[in-house]
């Protein structure tokens, strides 16, 4: 972003924002027993649908880009020259931190991993269906199934609509409270429990080796273990993040990480863990958490196996 | 997450939730000492306190791997590594810490295995091992496999397995929360506490502890090219800087060989380990002039130094991102390595050049750049993790430990890593030393804990440093106040996109970023350095203690926590600057062009810089004298 002059083309980026009430302003109600915890033994439920209260507001910011900029690129220069009050989280910028999960265009994905070319899209053709029926909600490089877009450069690419990620309540701008996905996820017992025997040299000393795990072994849960936790397939599945008391894809997917790990001793228990209405029950198979895994897991095909394994018991 | 209530006094408090300080928090609550404390009843009282939920921190961006001498795949010693290490820093490593350092990292790593690492196997099931730059087998005879790894995702597997365990151990976390005080004692002898801003809440805080470890990561974000993220802002170290403690060797800032182009995202070392080779315009492969024997595979400072040279040499090619612009990278020919095998043990590399690179790097050459990579330098601690003072006047030549305060990772300097750090020492760095200080601060908490059913009520030896936490974070209050009030043009981005927006602290830390990368990156004079001083001096600090929040509403105020940023890392510059310009000599990461030598004589010294001025430690020699050192 750095070479602005160079810039080849314009995009204007829409801004779903929020900012919270003051702290003082609330507390006025609230206090009814009957209005809190309940719901899932998950933690999820009824606090993280609660409706956030403050003051909601769209905002556009018109940049100049290059095509293969980052949508992170982008709203970093929006806070560098524009407007320095846009509150979205990022950290490491190239896909592995998994802080900047956010809604592009209604489909959660991350900011960083984003290039303006393939989510800004002209406004007017999307909101009606295509000859099939369809209507298009994202994919916007797939013009040949696209109403002529129009080609006049000087309206730039478009417009890029953001949003917190569903599912979620928001805190402020683009940053939304995924504590209870991670509450989720601890509550499953996310870590190796494995057998703790010490291997012993010939004359019966304690030698301190590693767990031996053969490559075919690894393969079979590494794919998993790469998760960062970003949010991703919880804001795509219309169970979780419709409000349902699902745990979700991503406890299930740090669940099925042990199950897989051939060193962890733990599998009867963390599958009776899960075989509840709000486990694997709740899944309804929509697969729309496979779409855009940043870490590119098959999030649907792996909720099918686990429930299988479940079920296999 | 947030801590339900904040106690009236910690027996810990630890600063970061990265590799150091979650290893830190495992060492302690694991200790023989912490057991017995619980065994007796008494539950310690910790909190890690994180301006990032813990899974987010940087360590989760460490690609190739951890070095230690397992032998798994073909005979290695620990003093084989030791030795390295201390060859790699070019003589400025405290030999007693690196012997530890090679010694027990068969152990660290077998334990983060045991912790739930999913390292890449061999055929029989071990830790598999790769080559890495700098390490060798029979003293510098020939490269060795020493570095274990998980594909090229080992940090984030470290990062998430230490974390795991915590969850498993119930480690309360402050999670956001940003540290924007440590406190001391008056003479700067003991630990009082920190004061942390909750980000969510927008409020500040006193947090009183008998112990703090600071954890908190480099400061990559000193230049505007850096493989770092947005959050390495040299926090602790500016923390030290601020309670009056010193730098140590804050002069030397690793610059990486192979950032892709000018987007400083790091292209793992593997990607040479694995056969890839540097290029420069006219396709020749440079390295073999400048390091016959190892060639690509090289010390990083040898590598950068060679790019540099090439590039200086007008052999550099331009990003063709940017065509027009700075012939300042040369290319990664990775054409050489199989595409199945690439992408099997380079799956991140592979996949960062293909996303923000638009290449092939099967059939393409990728444009590369020396990027800001690792502070070697930061707040001095003994081997067990204390900091410490080196003191001048009556007490010169001496350590003096604060009590209480530790220190651990990338803001810390045990000195293991000298003037040049070799690739895998970070990661083991950070876990082992990590570790260690943990059992230091078990022993001390067992000493005296909190809860401590036979503690005298009476005891008031902790009123005065109570106060002084509470004043420090009355002080930081008023501040905050002064900063969200809505002053003459403060307002007027909030509501709306404005041209002319005044100064912000994202605008300053890009100019900050310039200029440090203008006079320091891999090379440095007298006069670049006396240019940046200026420019310091002049501009960017004013700048920097003018700024003021463009909202008013305190919670998930980023911009809050940007400015404090930002003054951190003016005043961590200027430490930098002024710890380079008194070095007199060339030494591993920091090249100056006036004084292209080494000079033993004079500079095998660890520089000590604080507001007070800079003193020279000597380097603990232990078992290697000083050689030349050639690759």
């Amino acid at each position: 972003m750095s070479g602005m002059d160079d810039a080849l083309t314009t995009v204007t980026l829409r801004v779903n924002r929020f900012t919270p009430r003051p702290e003082r302003d609330r507390g006025a109600r609230g206090g009814s027993p009957f209005a809190k915890k309940g719901g899932s033994p998950f933690g999820g439920g009824a606090s993280r649908n609660r409706r956030p209260r403050g003051k909601q507001w769209t905002q556009e910011y018109t940049l100049r880009v290059r095509p293969e900029d980052t949508v992170l690129d982008c709203l970093l220069t929006v806070k560098r020259t524009v407007d320095p009050t846009l509150a979205f989280r990022y950290s490491c910028g190239h896909g592995m931190c998994g802080s900047d999960a956010v809604a592009i265009n209604g489909t959660p994905t991350l900011l960083c991993t984003a290039t303006v070319k393939d989510w800004a899209q002209r406004p007017n053709p999307f909101a009606q269906p295509d000859d099939e029926g369809f209507r298009h909600t994202g994919d916007a490089d797939d013009e040949t199934t696209l109403p002529d877009a129009g080609t006049d450069a000087s309206d730039g690419l478009g417009v890029i609509e953001l949003a917190p990620l569903p599912g979620f309540p928001v805190q402020r701008d683009l940053i939304a409270d995924i504590d209870p996905m991670l509450d989720q996820i601890r509550k499953l017992k996310p870590y190796l429990q494995a057998d703790g025997v010490l291997a012993t040299t010939h004359d019966g000393k304690v030698d301190v080796f590693e767990y031996l795990q053969r490559p075919e072994q690894l393969a079979k849960y590494e794919m998993l273990s790469n998760c960062i936790a970003c949010g991703v397939c919880e804001g795509s599945c219309p169970v979780f993040a419709g409000g349902d008391a699902f745990i979700g894809p991503a406890a299930l997917i740090a669940a099925s990480r042990f199950v897989n790990d051939s060193r962890d001793t733990a599998t009867a228990a963390r599958l009776d863990a899960i075989d509840t209405a709000d486990g694997v029950a709740a899944c309804q198979s929509v697969r729309a958490c496979s779409r855009q895994c940043p870490r590119g897991i098959d999030v649907g095909e792996e909720m099918w196996q686990i429930v299988a394994k479940v079920k296999e018991r | 997450m947030s801590p339900k209530h904040i106690e009236d006094m910690y027996d810990a408090v630890i600063v970061g939730a990265g590799a150091a300080g979650l290893s830190a928090a495992l060492g302690m609550l694991r200790s023989d000492a912490i057991r017995g404390l619980r065994d007796d009843g008494v539950e310690p009282r910790i909190l890690v306190i994180s301006k990032l939920q813990p899974l987010r921190s940087h360590t989760g961006s460490a690609e190739g791997g951890i070095a230690a001498s397992l032998g798994n795949v073909e005979a290695d010693d620990w003093q084989w590594h030791y030795f390295d290490t201390v060859k790699g820093g070019d003589w400025l490593v405290d030999q007693d810490a690196a012997k530890l350092l090679a010694e027990y990292a068969p152990q660290t790593v077998i334990n983060l295995e045991r912790d739930g690492v999913a390292f890449s196997r061999t055929d029989d099931g071990r830790i598999a091992q790769r080559r890495f730059g700098g390490h060798t087998k029979d003293f510098g005879r020939e490269p060795v496999r020493r570095a274990a790894y998980a594909a090229d995702r080992v940090g984030h597997q470290i990062l998430h397995s230490l974390w795991q365990q915590c969850v498993a151990a119930g480690v309360e976390f402050a999670e956001e929360w940003y540290v924007t005080d440590l406190v001391l004692d008056a003479d700067r002898s003991r630990v009082a506490g920190v004061v942390a801003y909750d980000t969510h809440a927008g409020a500040v805080h006193a947090i009183h502890a008998r112990n703090v470890l600071l954890a908190t990561g480099g400061a990559g974000r000193l230049f505007h090219t850096t493989s770092n993220s947005w959050d390495l802002t040299g926090d602790g170290m500016a923390l030290a800087l601020a309670a009056g403690l010193q730098l140590e060797d804050a002069e030397f800032v690793q610059f990486h060989p192979t950032g892709l182009a000018h987007t400083g995202i790091l292209l793992s070392e593997a990607a040479r380990a694995e056969g890839g080779v540097l290029r420069n315009a006219d396709g020749e492969a440079f390295m073999a002039q400048y390091a016959p024997e190892h060639r690509d595979l090289a010390a990083r400072d040898v590598v950068s130094r060679s790019i540099m040279a090439e590039i200086d040499a007008g052999r550099g090619v331009a990003d063709p991102k940017d065509p027009d612009g700075p012939k300042d990278c040369v290319w990664l020919d990775m054409t050489g390595i199989d595409r199945d095998h690439m992408e099997a043990v380079l799956p991140q590399v592979v996949e960062t050049i293909r996303k923000y690179a638009n290449i092939d790097p099967a059939k393409h050459w990728v444009p590369v750049k020396p990027t800001a990579h690792y502070t070697m330098g930061g707040i001095p601690i003994t081997t067990d993790g204390e900091v410490y003072r080196w003191m001048a006047g009556d007490d010169a030549g001496r350590r003096t430990v604060v009590e209480g305060l530790f220190a651990a990772g990338e803001c810390s300097c045990v000195s293991v890593h000298g003037a040049n750090r070799l690739g895998g020492n970070s990661l083991l760095d950070a876990c082992l030393f990590g570790n260690r200080a943990g059992l230091a601060l078990a022993a001390r908490i067992v000493e005296h804990p909190v809860d401590d059913p036979m503690a005298d009520a009476a005891d008031t030896t902790d009123d005065p440093l109570t106060a002084a936490v509470d004043a420090a974070a009355a002080a930081r209050k008023d501040e905050l106040a002064m900063l969200l009030s809505p002053a003459d043009a403060a307002d007027d981005a909030a509501n709306g996109a404005s041209d002319a927006i005044d100064d912000n602290p994202y605008r300053l830390l890009a100019d900050l970023g310039r200029v440090m990368e203008r006079a320091v990156a891999v090379r440095c004079s007298a006069d670049t350095i006396g240019t940046a001083l200026a420019a310091l001096h002049d501009e960017l600090a004013p700048r920097a203690a003018a700024l003021h929040a463009h909202s008013d509403m305190a919670a998930f105020n980023q911009e809050v926590t940007a400015i404090w940023e930002a003054r951190h890392l003016v005043s961590l510059g200027e430490t930098v600057l002024r710890a380079s310009d008194a070095r007199h000599e060339s030494r591993g990461s920091l090249k100056r062009l006036d004084y292209p030598d080494r000079d033993d004589a004079h500079f095998l010294a660890h520089s000590m810089c604080s507001g007070d001025g800079l003193l020279w430690q000597p380097v603990h020699i232990v078992d290697y004298p000083p050689q030349a050192r050639a690759y």
